[in-house]
């Protein structure tokens, strides 16, 4: 059976780790969609374009 | 007579009513007549013995007693039974009587010089005379209370250093005998006042005790309820425990001294991480522009010029800076490499309201927004923004920024790293705070209303 000490030397290795990883290639927890191949005519027309967040819920806040 | 286990001379003893026992000054044992006994003992499995009556030198036989849980040795001429040290304490405990020794009518006075015992201190009385009528109620002893005492250990918090290990304060204390009862290795007077001091380094414990001009040392080390249960041969489990004994082990000692260190090198090891990434990242400012809300143009979105990302796959920081106020404005926009087409597709929100509210001044929300767009390889790349917002007026600026290390993943690593180890030195500590609490060095000091009380 692991002892505590064992389990968390494992945590706080992938925890280090996972910290170089993300600072060396940028990860972000910022929530963002991927889309594969936007057509060109964006360019031209960005109307075209359907962001997922569109019609997005937002707060508007204020009193 | 001579003891039958040992050979020493017996003693004399005299007890409460009258009754004398033989008792042995070296291995404490005790001889108790037939007819001194209060309780009948139903024997089993008797056998002949190998030690002899100290009485009429007959060999004594050994015969089992509830179940062969105690083997006490019988005069089968006599009906003198001897008591090895500690046999009586077992007898008490099987029987449940209170008294094993017979009341006498007329009973004798004890000798003013050896004052009465009862019979379980007949043992003790071998090595010094511990003083108590048997089954007269205790002693009433005017108990000081050491709160009254002048404690300057409470203050200075000394310390023990014994074998290499270092005993820490616990309490100190001002005792005073007021019931005997049991078997001691030193002369126990009722009344008798000392001064004991506590050291633990759990699980091992160290007092001083002061009586007079005697001081005593003594070391225990805390056993396991488990251990002394195994080691009685008693059935059943032990009572659970109550409260943290002065020297019983932290079971989560172990837990923090192997964290700790394990904490600190990955935290340090995550702040140098962090410090290289600082060091070695670009930092540099890829785009910048500024636009004004469309407000009449009925379509909102358009995309920004072309602009280079350089370098390794890393992050681009994206930072929104508006005018906005009482309003919002919301910004969905889509990163395109212009290369591959591919696109990375996020919304962005600013609020920022502020007002007077009975004369006080508020502020809700900020006019700027910093994001991470992450993981974005080397290309060229422009923005397509499609802003909405709710006022009119709005003019905003749009910067971005490759490779700039996040400081909330830092942050998050370190909370990720703290948090087992703050649950396992929060549960370590509780237990100390316990253990100490009935110490002279509480490390909380709760309010028990007392003094309330008192009044």
């Amino acid at each position: 059976m692991s002892s505590p000490g064992a389990v968390y030397r494992l945590f706080a290795a992938a925890v280090t780790i996972f910290l170089g990883w993300a600072l060396w290639r940028g990860w972000s927890p910022l929530s963002v969609d991927e889309v594969k191949q936007v057509p060109k005519s964006v360019r031209d027309n960005p109307g075209a374009y359907r962001s997922h967040y569109r019609s997005y819920r937002r707060y508007h806040g204020g009193k | 007579m001579r003891c039958p286990k040992c050979a020493a001379p017996l003693q004399r003893v005299p007890l409460t009513d009258g009754v004398e026992l033989e008792t042995c000054p070296s291995c404490s044992g005790v001889f108790y007549d037939g007819d001194e006994l209060a309780i009948d003992l139903a024997f089993e499995n008797v056998a002949p013995g190998s030690k002899a009556c100290p009485k009429c030198s007959v060999p004594l036989a050994a015969a089992t007693l509830y179940g062969g849980r105690l083997t006490l040795e019988r005069c089968p001429s006599c009906r003198g039974i001897w008591f090895d040290a500690g046999e009586i304490q077992v007898l008490r405990m099987l029987s449940g009587a209170e008294a094993i020794l017979k009341r006498r009518d007329a009973p004798r006075q004890p000798s003013p010089a050896r004052p009465a015992l009862d019979e379980s201190d007949a043992m003790a009385e071998a090595a010094a005379p511990p003083r108590r009528a048997s089954d007269d109620p205790p002693a009433r002893v005017q108990v000081p209370d050491s709160a009254e005492q002048n404690n300057i250990d409470e203050l200075c918090a000394p310390v023990m250093i014994w074998e290499g290990r270092e005993y820490a304060h616990f309490q100190t204390s001002w005792p005073v005998v007021t019931y005997v009862l049991g078997e001691f290795p030193w002369q126990v007077t009722i009344g008798e006042q000392g001064k004991t001091r506590d050291f633990i380094h759990p699980p091992h414990l160290l007092c001083e005790d002061v009586a007079g001009e005697d001081t005593a040392w003594s070391h225990g080390t805390y056993v396991e309820p488990e251990e002394v249960w195994a080691a009685f041969n008693l059935e059943g489990s032990p009572p659970p425990r109550r409260g943290v004994a002065p020297a019983q082990p932290n079971p989560h000692t172990a837990s923090r001294e192997a964290m700790g260190p394990i904490f600190k090198l990955a935290a340090a090891a995550c702040v140098v991480f962090f410090a290289l990434a600082l060091a070695f990242s670009q930092r540099r400012e890829v785009f910048v522009a500024s636009y004004a809300y469309p407000t009449t143009s009925p379509e909102k979105s358009f995309v920004t010029p072309t602009f280079k990302v350089e370098g390794r796959t890393s992050n681009l920081r994206l930072t929104i800076e508006t005018n906005i106020d009482n309003g919002w404005a919301f910004f969905p926009m889509a990163l395109i490499n212009e290369d591959t087409g591919d696109a990375i597709d996020f919304a962005r929100e600013v609020s920022f309201y502020s007002g007077v509210d009975d004369g006080e001044a508020w502020s809700e929300g900020s006019r700027r927004d910093v994001s991470y767009i992450p993981s974005v390889p080397a290309g060229t790349y422009y923005l397509r923004v499609e802003p909405e917002s709710s006022g009119v007026s709005l003019t905003y600026w749009i910067r971005i920024t490759r490779d700039v290390p996040q400081w909330s993943l830092l942050f998050w690593a370190l909370a990720l790293l703290a948090a087992p180890f703050a649950l396992v030195w929060g549960r370590w500590w509780l237990f100390e705070s316990a253990r100490w609490h009935e110490s002279d060095h509480p490390w909380i000091t709760r309010d028990t209303g007392d003094k309330d009380d008192d009044e």
